[in-house]
């Protein structure tokens, strides 16, 4: 008797299994059904858009991967030229000593009918200003800054920055209707004033995150596609298949353990663009022990940089170039720069990082805490790395926190030893990049401070000069290589697998796939 | 006196164990569970290689007669991970369960022998049940941070409400038994009735519900290792052999599997055995 209730109940399991299987597929062939309609683009995305605020908002990339198609900034930088275009600015124009940005506007209409003016932007600029991310606006003085006419912005300096114009491409620096803004009293989840391709239609938190193209786009044509549809799916390789069996078109951050299967799929196109962004190991140079720049050097010898790109990035990007991505402007990672220098400086060598561990004092080497944050990559950086500093006497206890607590040990209390994280000309200017480097700022998490790079930094920011701008910014980068403040370890890029039948299909600036170009 | 008193023990204990025996399903289970506390024991006598053995050029190998279960994508033995991962996963399982027994069993009895406490205490139970138990270790791990030792407490101390229901509920009924209410004629303290009759005597449901909870112990921890909750890298528990074999799925499932197999086995193994203790403990089973 026994037996045979097990035996219905095995079946009974068997049978909710199959019509588990079924359902699934079932769901999948309704995604299909939708592509052939062509008016819905189906993407499947890592993860949620968390919140519809683009000045005050969540930043990450892949929250600007959805943003962006909403809300439009004055300038944009096109990848991978690495070029400014007008985007909601038709022109621009400095004055002669580059304290006067006059910006003419593009005749332009905002989600919720109203023109946008000259007016709009400056409020919208001050809105960024009393924001979190403020440091957009820095060196604009605002309150000078006026409309000249209804078309055309004049933004006031308080002294010759160049890295305006990447600042004005950043996606918090978006522009928006003044009124529409008063109306929804500021609450952006009420609210659609933006000024992009699409426009919101439907958030479910978690699930999905719907649009539907702007009927008055200023450009004609554009976008192509009716329906954007983000199907939030966080697993790596889901979010694959959903391409493979047809539920997405387009299948954002594809892991690289997928790409082989990808490029091996008639119907899958593979889309690859490297990033502008290093993942850097360093040392916390608030210890009086990794203030000695041969214990440094010792450390970065002993890390086989090439090995451990090919163990732990499944072809993912490329190992490190230089101190910063060869496709930023003015790095020295670029082979054609007059002022290229080979990377890395200090090739592994585990002989050379030994004679230096006994030069400075530590023969028996000593035993520190390796802080990797929660990303399993840079946990296996991790773990490659402290087996490789075993081989020269340095015991690594490995951290792994998550996101916010690491980030509180590292910028906040200052309490680790070494660890890894990125740098990046994050709004695309290679100034971004070098204030890293500055005494006391946000970034410098490793904690160097050197009056004479400070004062490279500010003397590079202010130079309007592009060729002498370039070697200064060359010098910045020389002497963070020979001081050894951080060891690049890899550049990472972006990976797309899209249908074959999505056509047109362009990456942004920031990681942000410009879907207003792309069509059936 | 004492003699008596031990032979009895004795013939108790022969009795549970002749009809443990019966189960043969148990003492299979049990056969597993000894060989895995061997593993663990010996691992360094059993495991081929060290589990942080790493070896770029033998990365991500099938498995074969030298890597019996495959090698990682850091080239280190999978078989001898999962061999040093068992020591994880067993203490854990038992330290996790050991600090849920002490901590709850002491509230059980508490709250049971002293009616005035009763309410607070299982109130405050009832409290802590109302949180899902694996967000509550989720969150003191995060408050704590993650590490082996938090990682059993988080566990532990998330089912601490479970046993102490259970102790409460068999002391209760034992209190109220004949001999209880003569040892207090008698005069005995509070504290020697607790400890030498009614400990002893409510003992069977809090083993049973130890031995469940083990198995729980284990795949918590796991799924809390494979959440990033767990012990740091490169320490071979087995949920983050797991967790960190998932991206490899599709082109070396045996990285993921036979984690998963492993949590599988010791998991049947202590369910079977507690269910076989139940059976054999159970007085109303008795023939």
């Amino acid at each position: 008797m026994k037996k045979k209730i097990a035996m219905l109940v095995a079946m009974l399991l068997c049978l909710s299994m199959a019509l588990c299987a079924c359902g699934g597929s079932t769901g999948g062939n309704a995604g299909g059904e939708a592509t052939e309609a062509k008016d819905t683009l189906v993407i499947a995305a890592q993860s949620d858009v968390a919140d519809m605020d683009p000045v005050n908002g969540t930043t990450t990339n892949d929250t600007i991967k959805i943003k962006s198609q909403v809300y439009e900034t004055l300038i944009e930088r096109t990848v991978p030229e690495q070029e400014y275009k007008g985007l909601i600015a038709k022109e621009w124009s400095f004055n002669d000593d580059a304290t006067e940005l006059t910006i003419v506007l593009n005749d332009v209409t905002c989600h919720n009918g109203e023109k946008l003016t000259a007016e709009d932007c400056l409020f919208s600029l001050r809105t960024l200003r009393e924001s979190a991310n403020k440091s957009v606006t820095d060196k604009m003085d605002l309150d000078k800054s006026y409309a000249a006419d209804e078309k055309t912005l004049v933004i006031v300096m308080e002294e010759a920055y160049m890295p305006v114009i990447s600042n004005l491409s950043f996606p918090t620096c978006v522009m928006f209707s003044q009124k529409g803004y008063e109306e929804g009293a500021g609450d952006w989840s009420k609210m659609d004033i933006g000024t992009g391709p699409y426009m919101w239609s439907d958030w479910s938190i978690g699930t999905s995150v719907k649009l539907v193209a702007n009927e008055n786009y200023y450009v004609d044509g554009q976008p192509a596609i009716k329906n954007v549809e983000f199907k939030i799916i966080g697993e790596d390789g889901n979010r694959y298949i959903e391409v493979e069996t047809g539920g997405a078109d387009i299948c954002y951050n594809l892991p690289g353990t997928n790409i082989a299967d990808a490029e091996a799929n008639d119907s899958i196109a593979v889309f690859r663009e490297l990033t502008m962004d290093n993942c850097y190991f360093s040392f916390n140079q608030r210890q009086p022990l990794f203030q000695d720049v041969r214990v440094r050097q010792a450390i970065a010898y002993a890390l086989d940089i090439d090995s451990a790109w090919a163990v732990c990035m499944d072809g993912v990007g490329q190992p490190a170039q230089g101190l910063l991505p060869a496709n930023i402007n003015d790095s020295i990672a670029k082979k054609d720069s007059p002022y290229h220098v080979d990377y890395p400086v200090y090739k592994y060598n585990l002989e050379k990082s030994k004679e230096l561990l006994a030069e400075a004092g530590y023969p028996d080497g000593f035993k520190i805490r390796y802080h990797v944050g929660h990303m399993s990559l840079r946990q296996a950086y991790g773990e490659f790395f402290a087996n490789a500093l075993k081989q020269v006497g340095i015991e690594c206890e490995i951290i792994a926190l998550d996101a916010a607590t690491n980030s509180q040990k590292l910028k906040v209390e200052h309490d680790f030893d070494v660890y890894t994280w990125g740098i990046a000309a994050t709004n695309g200017d290679i100034d971004f990049a070098n204030r890293f480097f500055q005494t006391g700022s946000i970034n410098n998490i490793f904690g160097y401070s050197d009056p004479e790079m400070d004062a490279m930094i500010e003397a590079a920011a202010k130079e309007p000069d592009a060729a002498k701008r370039s070697e200064m910014n060359a010098a910045i980068q020389k002497k963070a290589l020979d001081e050894c403040i951080i060891v690049p370890l890899y550049q990472q890029e972006d990976i797309f697998a899209l249908n074959t039948s999505v056509k047109g299909f362009r990456n942004g600036a920031y990681q942000a796939p410009l879907l207003k170009y792309v069509h059936f | 006196m004492k003699k008596s008193v031990t032979e009895k023990k004795h013939t108790m204990l022969g009795e549970i164990w002749r009809r443990f025996k019966k189960n043969r399903q148990a003492v299979i289970g049990l056969i597993v569970l000894i060989l895995f506390i061997l593993i663990a024991v010996f691992a360094p006598v059993v495991a081929p290689y060290g589990y942080d053995d790493q070896d770029a050029s033998r990365a991500m190998m099938r498995p074969c007669t030298d890597y019996p279960f495959g090698t990682d994508n850091l080239g280190r033995d999978v078989m001898s991970r999962l061999i040093y991962g068992s020591r994880y996963s067993l203490s854990i399982g038992f330290l996790a369960v050991g600090i849920s027994v002490i901590t709850g069993g002491f509230l059980g009895i508490i709250a049971a022998y002293y009616p005035k406490l009763d309410n607070i205490i299982m109130r405050t139970m009832d409290l802590f049940m109302a949180i899902p138990q694996m967000l509550l270790a989720m969150c003191i791990v995060s408050a704590l941070g993650p590490n082996l030792f938090n990682l059993m407490l988080a566990v532990g101390l998330s089912s601490t409400p479970k046993f102490a229901r259970v102790v409460r509920a068999s002391v209760l009924s034992t209190r109220e038994q004949e001999f209880v209410e003569a040892a207090r004629a008698i005069g005995a303290s509070n504290t020697r009735i607790i400890l030498r009759h009614i400990i002893p005597n409510s003992m069977a449901p809090l083993i049973v519900q130890a031995t469940l909870a083990m198995a729980g112990a284990v795949i918590s921890a796991s799924a809390l290792s494979f959440l990033g909750f767990g012990v740091a890298p490169p320490m071979p528990e087995w949920g983050a052999m797991l967790s960190a074999g998932r991206k490899y799925i599709r082109q070396a499932p045996y990285l993921t599997v036979i984690p998963g197999l492993a949590i599988m086995a010791i998991v049947y193994a202590l369910n079977v055995v507690g269910d076989g203790l139940r059976d054999c403990l159970d007085p109303r089973l008795k023939k």
